[in-house]
């Protein structure tokens, strides 16, 4: 009797806590900004005002959201490009065997296991015009003195933000990439090599095609993480100098809990949401097409 | 049948070329993993000296390298400064909301496995979770949880924890799953074993490992997290990663101190790293890749 009546409940029993849970904390909450963002919710304003759809209306206007997107677009396209390609050539060294691979292979991966905010901190010192080792190893290869002011200038605001991502994430792309290289079969490389192909020609025509599933699941990983880009650039500059630094999540953080515009906030957050939802079913369907074809 | 095509036809000069060229491929690639090892460490190894660094060395310019001397107080003022509470913070926070995570996500992973509950797509869409940006996420919740007044609570930051562990412990947990051989579950079903049973003493056990290896990520990923943490605590609950960014916006950066909190934030990470990094891969890329 109890194990017949089980075998319907018991598998929905198991999946009800996780469910409960994640609708706790993201549909409800969901629902309850989709309410607000019809509603004129300002600090400086008493009452709550319905304003239908302004607030998006507004948002669509807003010429910071759009160039906190740019700003976020430019870091990850950049930071994404460069970490890939230091991340092959590593992956490509440490797939073969050699004396210390391990250790150094340990060494090489700790960046990924420190706090997000720690490598800004951390970098935030290193890039000190005054007494940051940057500037002063600059000097020192260089022969002349620099003295850049790195944190407090737009273009090398955003080359110390993208060197500091790419000193964090390169790893991460570099062990998918390792792992993926290690797992094609010797054998294809063999009868390739017998062939007379050159290394150019076997990376080029063997590697390569090979490797596009895991290089797609690497660039859509780390893509998906970078564009919530925050905590390195709060540490790093704030969105400053004004607001050229500033990404996406910053400029979300300020309206809602800086500016206190709980109703656009709220409008701004569901497009971004949606625009997000929108870009990962496009995404995964060029997945599975990789996959599949 | 391999070795028999390498016939040695080769003269002489050319596998003396060939000698050559693999010594400067031997030294160059020495030469790549020693810089990338170098500007790995580099920033690490700044920091730990900072923390142990006096004041006048570490605002020194041009910077001094290796102190002569070095100094503790740095780990005392943070102590002053309330940092070690905040470690403590991290680590119930850390250490609760993986407990929960592992113990409700393996049940709703066996369900997927087992059952297939929620059908093929359930999985993947639990996983389009972890990618919301948290800002956006955490703004209604905000909201939410001021309704509920639990606004800087261990609670609170725990809950939301869940929202990006939950997806990535059910989808690690239904791999190692898998992977467990139907026969050993059958024979315990023939034997008279009840569902829970046969998941409480035959699948759990088998999938111990997977299980320790998922939950150090939970607490890793849980460690590291900033955006809902600085939203969701306050004064009570402050982990580690909201407490460091209180170090500047007064007119001195304590530098001493932050190097000290930064390094004392990194122990448990990369104790818990080398211990998994025979499961870095999968951990880090959820089993798409192994």
């Amino acid at each position: 009797m109890i194990r017949l009546k089980s075998k319907k409940t018991l598998p929905l029993l198991f999946v009800l806590p996780t469910m409960g849970i994640l609708s706790f904390v993201t549909i409800f909450p969901f629902i309850y900004a989709f309410v607000l963002s019809f509603f004129q919710w300002d600090y400086q304003i008493m009452g709550r005002p319905f304003i239908g759809i302004q607030n998006y209306l507004n948002v669509f206007q807003d010429g910071r959201y759009f160039s906190a997107l740019g700003t976020t677009v430019i870091i990850l396209s950049a930071a994404l490009g460069l970490e890939f390609m230091l991340g092959l050539a590593l992956a490509l060294i440490f797939v073969e065997e050699f004396k210390g691979r391990n250790a150094a292979l340990v060494m090489v991966v700790l960046p990924v296991m420190m706090l997000p905010i720690v490598v800004g901190y951390t970098w935030k010192l290193l890039w000190n015009d005054q007494y940051g080792p940057i500037n002063h190893i600059l000097t020192g290869l260089l022969g002349k003195e620099i003295n850049i002011l790195w944190l407090a200038k737009t273009p090398t605001a955003f080359i110390s933000i993208i060197v500091t991502d790419l000193w964090e994430w390169t790893p991460f792309i570099f062990l998918i990439l390792l792992a993926g290289l290690t797992s094609l079969s010797p054998e294809i490389y063999e009868a390739a090599a017998i062939d007379g192909a050159s290394p150019w020609a076997r990376f080029r025509s063997i590697t390569l095609p090979l490797m596009r599933p895991v290089i797609g699941v690497a660039l859509l990983f780390r893509g998906l993480e970078s564009f919530k880009i925050f905590d390195i650039i709060v540490a790093l500059t704030q969105g400053a100098p004004g607001t050229s630094t500033e990404t996406i999540s910053l400029y979300l953080y300020r309206i809602g809990f800086q500016y206190f515009r709980m109703g656009y906030a709220s409008a701004a957050n569901i497009v971004l949401l949606v625009a997000v939802g929108c870009f990962l079913v496009v995404a995964v369907r060029l997945l599975r097409i990789e996959r599949g074809g | 049948m391999g070795d028999k095509r390498h016939i040695y036809t080769n003269k002489e000069p050319k596998r003396i070329q060939k000698r050559k060229n693999l010594k400067a491929v031997k030294i160059a690639r020495y030469v790549i993993v020693g810089l990338a090892v170098a500007f790995a460490l580099f920033p690490i190894v700044w920091t730990v000296l900072t923390s142990v660094k006096f004041p006048s060395d570490i605002l020194h310019s041009p910077p001094i390298w290796l102190p002569k001397e070095l100094t503790f107080a740095h780990y005392i003022g943070v102590q002053e400064l309330n940092g070690y509470k905040s470690f403590k913070d991290s680590l119930i926070i850390a250490g609760l909301s993986t407990a929960c995570v592992v113990v409700i996500g393996s049940l709703a992973a066996y369900s997927i496995t087992r059952w297939k509950t929620g059908g093929k797509s359930f999985p993947f869409g639990l996983l389009t979770l972890r990618v919301l940006p948290p800002i956006a996420v955490v703004f209604p919740v905000f909201l939410f949880f001021k309704e509920l007044r639990i606004i800087d609570t261990y609670l609170a930051i725990i809950l939301m924890h869940l929202v990006f562990n939950l997806p990535f412990t059910v989808w690690m947990m239904r791999g190692f799953f898998r992977e467990i051989p139907q026969e050993a579950q059958e024979s315990a079903r023939i034997d008279g074993c009840s569902e829970v049973g046969v998941f409480w003493r035959v699948v759990l056990p088998l999938a111990a490992p997977g299980l320790i290896v998922t939950a150090m990520f939970c607490f890793i990923f849980s460690w590291q997290e900033y955006p809902y943490a600085l939203i969701l605590a306050r004064r009570r609950v402050i982990p580690l990663s909201v407490f460091l960014p209180s170090l500047f916006g007064q007119q001195m950066i304590m530098w001493g101190e932050v190097g000290a909190i930064s390094t004392i934030s990194m122990l448990p990470l990369f104790a818990l790293g080398i211990l998994a990094r025979k499961y870095f891969v999968r951990g880090l890329t959820m089993g798409t890749v192994k």
